[in-house]
């Protein structure tokens, strides 16, 4: 059974295209348990390991999906004559990488942290899909709350929110001279 | 202080104040804020002489960094302590610095996950839904824009086949009183297929043009009517399968 499990999920994923499959939505289709799904997963991702593959099997924001590998790009780029692929500014990165670790996060929030005004730049990373207002704070005025998308998970490569590298802290020492630096 | 500047973009006044800072290795604890004031403003200058936009952000820094740096100059008050405990501006400054340099400093390591992600390609998702017979009430390879000409041109053939009014009446048309008369037009007409513009051309007024076209609409979403054949001049409208329920109005 497990052996054809593996074979109609790879069949799946190919279906699926990117869009991807989480755990959850195999295992209601296969009508089997997580153990099972994980299992499978494993051995798709183990047997595309070889070198003599091109795809590979990647988990991002939940969903698995398969990707082509790293060295197939270059060949890719001269195949399709993509576009230089849009690059995303220091100021959007910026942006993203608050709305990241602080959400979800008002835009005046935001713009107090990087000291402009960011409202055109969050319109811009909603259209982009990165972005999505996920709520309304409870304070004056009502103002939308922000948080990434799953979108944002993939093009960042990320599985889960929780492989977001730990931010920079600043360290006892120096929070210290800072208290103390004041009379 | 001689004050050389290499213009250089940046992400508003945090990260200007934070590169000052570095490249004049103060010390951000200990922040001089007349220096940074100074060096802050000799930027804002040249920027200024070289014709640049400042943007309003860089005032409102400025106009900040000015406050603590006067309010040095006064009498250090006794502290007395109220209710609302106001935060030392400069205090606040540095730790809004701070805070800024963490989200600066993440950012390279974003960007190369960005950029690793980006050497892989997928696929879009296989349209499974094209597998749906669904080509009697839509064509599927027309989209909306199609439909928008055809119903300008009809618009403009209604336009040249009856003149405009020249009297103005108020006649007010409902939806339900519409499909009414469409559905006895249909049914007395004896025919399985018509012409869009036949049924179109009935009407009188712009209002009743637009009623008449959501009743065809309503029509075809409950399966009384199909829309077929829809090309630059015409949009088949044939009788469908569903017989309406009287009772249902």
């Amino acid at each position: 059974m497990m052996n054809q499990w593996t074979s109609i999920i790879e069949g799946l994923l190919f279906m699926i295209g990117d869009e991807g499959l989480t755990i959850e939505q195999l295992m209601q289709v296969l009508e089997c348990d997580e153990e099972a799904v994980v299992y499978c997963l494993e051995e798709i991702s183990q047997s595309c390991e070889a070198e003599n593959r091109g795809i590979q099997l990647t988990c991002l924001g939940n969903h698995y999906k398969f990707v082509t590998k790293a060295n197939v790009h270059e060949y890719g780029v001269r195949l399709f004559e993509l576009p230089e692929r849009n690059k995303l500014s220091q100021a959007a990165l910026e942006t993203l990488a608050i709305i990241a670790y602080k959400q979800p996060i008002t835009r005046s929030e935001i713009e107090e942290i990087r000291g402009v005004g960011c409202d055109i730049m969050i319109r811009k990373l909603i259209a982009k899909a990165l972005v999505k207002e996920v709520g309304r704070s409870e304070t004056v005025g009502r103002p939308a709350l922000y948080a990434v998308t799953e979108e944002f998970m993939d093009a960042f490569n990320l599985k889960s929110m929780n492989e977001l590298p730990d931010l920079p802290s600043l360290d006892q020492d120096s929070e210290m001279t800072l208290f103390d630096s004041i009379d | 202080m001689k004050f050389e500047v290499s213009i250089n973009e940046f992400n508003g006044p945090l990260d200007l104040m934070l590169h000052l800072i570095s490249e004049k290795k103060m010390d951000l604890m200990n922040l001089d804020i007349s220096v940074l004031t100074e060096q802050y403003l000799a930027y804002l200058d040249t920027m200024e002489q070289l014709h640049l936009e400042i943007a309003s952000e860089y005032l409102v820094e400025l106009a900040n960094l000015i406050e603590i740096k006067s309010r040095k100059l006064l009498p250090v008050e006794k502290v007395v302590f109220e209710d609302e405990y106001e935060e030392d501006p400069q205090e606040k400054l540095v730790k809004r610095l701070i805070e800024y340099q963490r989200f600066k400093d993440i950012t390279p390591m974003l960007e190369s996950f960005y950029e690793e992600r980006n050497l892989h390609f997928t696929r879009v998702a296989q349209e499974i839904t094209s597998d749906i017979d669904d080509s009697k009430s839509i064509p599927t390879d027309l989209d909306v824009y199609d439909l928008l000409r055809s119903m300008t041109k009809m618009y403009q053939r209604i336009a040249l086949s009856k003149p405009l009014k020249s009297t103005y009446t108020v006649k007010e048309v409902s939806v339900d009183d519409r499909r009414v008369e469409v559905r006895h037009f249909i049914s007395t007409s004896g025919r399985d297929e018509f012409d869009m513009f036949e049924i179109l051309c009935q009407c009188e007024s712009k209002q009743e043009f637009v009623i008449t076209f959501v009743v065809l609409l309503d029509m075809a979403s409950h399966g009384e009517i199909h829309f077929a054949d829809i090309d630059s001049d015409h949009i088949k409208v044939i009788k469908g399968e569903f017989k309406y329920d009287e009772s249902m109005d």
